[in-house]
């Protein structure tokens, strides 16, 4: 669908905008910055900071007639408006006229950080916000040097914990709303309110007990000051120590927009990346940990027998059992793209039946969706299951007990959960391959350690059939190897190949070329790429209706 | 010589007069109504348009646009809100019309609920007035046994009730988005325009008319009379009567209804305010409600005659109109006038308004709630002694960051007093400061001075 | 506090006569500020659940409408105008005298629960200044002067009983609420 676009003057330059579009909006669009702190894509127009305030006009019409009313040279007139307005709650029209960049509006700015600053506590070196705080960046952009201010600052309740995640310090508040209006606009309860009247005004919960969410984070990463911070990341680190990385989040199937914030392969925080599509600008809070799953249990070093070993002795060992015969694979839904065309790949050549269960709980309607895997959508796609999954591995187990199948490379999963019984697993060699050490790697013959999504570069699919990408955050352990490597190692082994191992970015070209839903998959951009599942209309997917999402009937 | 003309105050402080509906029927009560109810809608919308009335709120804005500038196309009901929240410091009209005359206002919300359609109308009334809620309840129930609110009103087939709700003591409540926020059961916010014009998006996001009680009571007058026939009361760009509350210092502080232009600002207060106290001079006067922009009782002003010629004014001179006023640089606002003589001292009375308007920010948009803090601090400070020389600029320069940047009207109301007084006063302010550093920091100006804050 | 299904059916009624429930917050706080004298947590509760609000909302309220307490006030309200017309009639010097003789607080109430005081915002009477709102009667054309005689009187209203708060929803009080001048009759 083609966009409708209106001319505007921005500055005495004429630009083709988006119609519809409010002024702030249009004039990003053409890389005119104007700041903002209450201004939210994602939330109602408040209109309050007042820091966004420009100067417009709109070609001049006579009052009575309504005909247009021309200069000397026959050029319609601009009738401007005798005060500034705000940028964020005013849409573009044809014709209009904008000032961004005059005297006026500067003093507009400079008036309005003078004003935001005289009750602040200025207390930048124990901020936690310092480095991505929007008052900070527009007081050097916009400010002024020195305040005018000389009487005493109000003072308020500082370091109060709002809820069990977040502590508030009311003295850096500038009463933006933004939280106020995400509760009420997106968890869909006023759980957050203003109390008191005047400068005196504060935000708060009215009980913190009753009041918890699983998206009550966002808050904090919408605080433009440093009145809401995140326990968790408190004090941690300084922000602008850290780098960040695009990812994606691995909690459901709702594909989550990620940055990964990392420093010497410590990975300190997770947050939303807008994606207007899929999440906004926001995430849910337990998504924002998913890294930490990591932190405990990680599985490091390859294991034969439980005695550590190097990963390619282990490699080895695992390619000369399965030689024997008699092999399933365990696949899981956490495994990108590649992988799994790879794994579809070593199935077909080595004529390996490929297992996978479900991991299935409640839809929360909003960013955690009821297919607790990330890429469930991936493993249909390439072929790897032709059905959604159960629970279980009914199939599977029935053939391990029945001495169809004598071993199991398992990938990640742990068998106990999905069917077998511990009994099971004593007649079947078990090789795991996985991040984490569960019961499954306790009993295994070999274990390899494998790279978490945070470790390599990926795709998965969400429940859009959005296919999106994520890149390395960290290193991984020195022991570990990428599923790539180690599937491509096998498919040498007892496939009896002989190719190069292949790069992540080999198999998207690959794909590309090969499978016609992929084609141009090696070139998406941050925005993902949807994919045609009209194929696979027939399934019955777990997921609910949600924002940005409707479930296929 | 000031004479009043009691058109709306007909029976305020009349002998014998009292708020019942049988006095207001013994005196053609609800007669209009019944007619009205039989008369087209867009007719008696023409009639208020060609009646030029203005708004008595303060904004002065005319009332026959604001009801064509409601949208009649949304298909949602369309409210009527009477705004009896009269918080204006200096402003007392409507109490009285509440108090002893409630019926003429509920005369005139039906009238004007009619003319617009409206499916319910409102009355906010400021919580202070406590008997006033009691006396329109009361009046409404009256009302409704007669048929003349409620269902089929007069034998119509239009039906609409009046609800009254009570404010808790919220100045900008009388900002009509402000009121329709607390109506809607919330803080008085007001809302930001665009989107939220009341003739289209309003209470409940509906198209809602909001109006002061006396342009209401004016709205049975323009129906009977005719449009044409009250634009010719007083003069043709502000036409009517004004309810002139007075207060401060004058011999007899009061409410006066007076046509428009009939007389001089001076002519009201010394006719029939019966001038200064004894042995005092006037100094100042606020036409209109504290926010409006004060006058200094000996400054002249160059009036530009149509035809081009020049008179000019003195402060005393100016006839009681709103564009009188305008010419001056202030405005009558909402008629509420307070008079300062010269035992006032400025930046006293100035720090007693500006702690007002950092009391009534509702705190929602920056300019407004810091700048008024600001404002009130700086004024405090240096009417208490602790004034410096650069204050007075600084003091001008923070009124001009707020003026014109915040989301309501509050902004300038807050603005304006501060920009007058430190533009006309500048003197005494820089001669109080002076003295207050030479003495130490504990100079009075005048020592007869009250204690304003 | 003991919420009676009287006051619960009171509320609804108070509901019934808006198009949203949400609406009828300001009645409602001022019919329950009546019945209690001020808001704990019992109230704020009750008042969301019936007008199905989050109790912040409430608390919201509250605090910003200034005749709202979350405090319980004196037997004798207080409120003094400071605005500037009933400040040139010399109510701001009245007011800090009257709580001096009253030996309260501005702005707090007496320990032993009689007199609360407070200056308040304009009261809407200004051409009768200064004003002096007790409990729910109006002084008008106080003088600052006339202090003594002020408390003379209110302490006989309020040994009398007439001082004692109507309700806002009773039958109006006659003319009006106004008691002018304060210190006469």
């Amino acid at each position: 669908m083609e966009t409708q676009k209106v001319k505007v003057n921005i500055n005495g330059v004429d630009y083709m905008v988006e119609a519809g579009l409010n002024i702030l909006e249009a004039c990003k669009s053409v890389g005119v910055e104007i700041p903002f702190f209450c201004y939210h894509p994602s939330l109602k127009v408040a209109g309050s900071c007042r820091m966004c305030l420009i100067q417009m006009g709109t070609p001049a019409r006579d009052r009575a007639t309504g005909e247009p009313v021309l200069d000397e040279n026959g050029v319609q007139k601009i009738a401007w408006m005798p005060k500034p307005v705000i940028a964020c709650g005013t849409n573009v029209s044809e014709g209009m006229h904008i000032i961004t960049d005059n005297e006026m509006v500067k003093d507009c700015r400079r008036g309005v950080l003078e004003f935001l600053l005289l009750n602040h506590p200025l207390d930048c070196p124990i901020c936690d916000k310092a480095g991505e705080c929007k008052l900070q960046e527009y007081t050097h952009v916009y400010g002024q040097e020195q305040s005018r201010y000389v009487e005493d600052k109000n003072v308020k309740r500082k370091k109060r914990p709002l809820g069990s995640k977040i502590m508030v310090d009311a003295e850096r508040c500038i009463q933006c709303s933004r939280c106020i209006r995400f509760c009420k606009e997106y968890i869909g309860r006023s759980i957050m309110g203003f109390t008191k009247r005047g400068s005196k005004v504060e935000i708060g919960f009215y009980d913190d007990a009753d009041n918890e969410s699983n998206y009550l984070l966002n808050i904090v990463d919408g605080c433009p000051v440093g009145a809401l911070t995140e326990k968790e990341f408190r004090f941690k680190m300084r922000t602008w120590f850290l780098k960040t990385s695009e990812s994606i989040c691995g909690e459901s199937s709702a594909g989550v927009n990620t940055r990964v914030w990392s420093r010497e392969g410590k990975i300190y925080r997770i947050t939303p990346r807008q994606n207007a599509l899929v999440n906004d600008m926001f995430m849910s809070d337990t998504g924002r940990y998913t890294f930490k799953k990591y932190e405990q249990n990680r599985l490091e070093q390859a294991k034969i027998d439980s005695t550590p070993c190097e990963t390619e002795y282990a490699i080895l060992r695992a390619c000369d059992i399965a030689n024997i015969g008699d092999i399933a694979i365990v696949a899981n839904a956490w495994q990108t793209v590649e992988e799994m065309y790879l794994l579809k790949d070593l199935s077909k050549t080595c004529n390996i039946e490929v297992f996978m269960a479900s991991h299935v709980a409640e839809d929360d309607n909003k960013l955690v969706s009821a297919d607790r895997t990330p890429n469930m959508r991936g493993a249909l796609t390439t072929g790897l299951v032709d059905e959604y999954p159960t629970a279980t591995v009914e199939k599977l187990v029935q053939k391990v007990r029945n001495g169809e199948v004598k071993t199991i490379i398992c990938f990640g999963e742990d068998l106990l959960e999905i069917g077998f019984d511990a009994k099971d697993l004593k007649n079947v060699n078990i090789v795991y391959c996985g991040t984490v050490e569960n019961e499954t790697s306790k009993q295994a013959k070999i274990c390899i350690p494998l790279k978490t999504e945070f470790e390599k570069d990926g795709m998965w699919i969400n429940r859009q059939f959005r296919l999106q990408r994520f890149v390395k955050a960290v290193d991984a352990p020195s022991g570990a190897v990428s599923d790539i490597c180690l599937i491509s190692e096998v498919l040498k082994k007892i496939g009896n190949q002989n190719f190069t191992t292949p790069s992540v970015n080999d198999i998207r070209v690959l794909m590309s070329q090969k499978i016609p839903m992929f084609a141009g998959c090696e070139k998406i951009g941050s925005m993902g790429m949807l994919l045609d599942g009209s194929n696979f209309a027939n399934i019955d997917f777990p997921e609910e209706d949600a924002i940005n999402f409707k479930k296929c009937k | 010589m000031a004479i009043e003309n009691r058109i709306i105050y007909k029976h305020i402080d009349v002998e014998g007069w009292n708020a019942s509906l049988e006095k207001y029927m013994s005196d053609g009560g609800y007669e209009v109504l019944a007619e009205t109810v039989k008369r087209d809608r867009a007719e008696l919308c023409a009639e208020m348009e060609k009646s030029k009335l203005k708004g008595r709120g303060g904004a002065g804005f005319p009332t026959g646009m604001k009801w064509k500038f409601l949208d009649r196309k949304s298909g949602k009901p369309i409210y009527l809100v009477c705004n009896a929240d009269e918080s204006e410091p200096g402003t007392c009209k409507d109490r009285l019309i509440i108090y002893q005359d409630p019926h003429t206002l509920i005369e005139g919300i039906m009238c004007a609920a009619y003319a617009v359609n409206a499916a319910q109308a409102f009355i906010y009334i400021r919580g202070e007035y406590i008997n006033g809620y009691r006396i329109l309840i009361n009046a409404i129930e009256e009302a409704k046994a007669k048929g003349f609110v409620g269902k089929n009103v007069c034998g119509s087939d239009y039906s609409c009730e009046i609800t009254v709700c009570r404010g808790a003591g919220c100045y900008v409540c009388g900002e009509e988005t402000g009121l329709i926020s607390s109506l809607a059961g919330e803080r008085a916010y007001p809302r930001i325009k665009p989107p939220y014009f009341p003739a289209v998006m309003g209470l409940y996001d509906c198209p809602t008319v909001v109006n002061n009680v006396e342009t209401l009571c004016w709205v049975p007058k323009v129906f009977k009379l005719g449009g044409d026939a009250v634009s010719k009361i007083g003069t043709p760009l502000d036409p009517g009567t004004h309810i002139w509350g007075v207060s401060g210092q004058v011999q007899k502080p009061g409410r006066y209804e007076i046509e428009t232009g009939s007389c001089t600002l001076g002519e009201l207060l010394y006719d029939l305010c019966g001038g200064p106290l004894a042995g005092r001079r006037f100094k100042a006067v606020i036409p209109g409600g504290s926010s409006m922009k004060i006058l200094k009782w000996d400054e002249k002003f160059i009036i530009k005659n149509p035809d081009g010629s020049e008179i000019e004014r003195r402060v005393e001179d100016i006839p009681l109109d709103a564009v009188s006023f305008q010419q001056c640089g202030t405005a009558i606002g909402s008629c509420g006038i307070i008079v300062m003589d010269n035992t006032v001292d400025m930046p006293e009375a100035l720090a007693n308004l500006s702690a007002f308007y950092a009391h009534e920010s509702c705190g929602q948009c920056t300019p407004c709630r810091e700048g008024t803090m600001w404002m009130s601090r700086l004024t405090k400070r240096i009417a208490s002694g602790g004034g410096r020389i650069e204050d007075v600029d600084l003091l001008k320069s923070v009124a001009d960051n707020i003026c014109g940047r915040t989301i309501c009207a509050l902004g300038e109301g807050a603005a304006w007093p501060v920009q007058s007084n430190v533009a006309k006063f500048r003197e005494e302010y820089l001669q109080k400061i002076s003295s207050q550093i030479a003495q130490g920091g504990e100079a009075r100006v005048d020592n007869n001075a009250y204690r304003l804050i | 506090m003991n919420i009676t299904s009287e006051i619960e059916k009171k509320c609804q009624e108070i509901i019934a006569q808006y198009p949203k429930k949400k609406s009828a917050a300001m009645i409602m706080m001022h019919y329950i500020q009546e019945q209690f004298g001020y808001f704990d947590d019992e109230a704020i509760r009750f008042v969301a659940r019936q007008l199905e609000v989050e109790p912040i909302e409430v608390y919201g309220m509250l605090t910003f409408y200034p005749m709202y307490s979350d405090k319980p006030r004196g037997r004798v309200h207080i409120k003094v105008c400071r605005t500037l017309s009933c400040a040139l009639a010399g109510s701001v010097e009245f007011g800090k005298e009257l709580a001096e003789k009253l030996n309260c607080k501005m702005g707090e109430t007496t320990s032993d629960g009689v007199y609360t005081i407070e200056f308040v915002e304009c009261l809407g009477n200004c051409a009768k200044a200064a004003n002096v709102q007790v409990n729910d009667k109006l002084f008008e054309g106080v003088r600052r002067e006339d202090v003594e005689k002020f408390i003379e009187k209110i302490n006989v209203l309020d040994a009398d009983g007439s001082l004692a708060p109507k309700s806002a929803f009773d039958k109006p009080q006659g003319e009006g609420d106004i008691q002018s001048p304060a210190y006469k009759g």
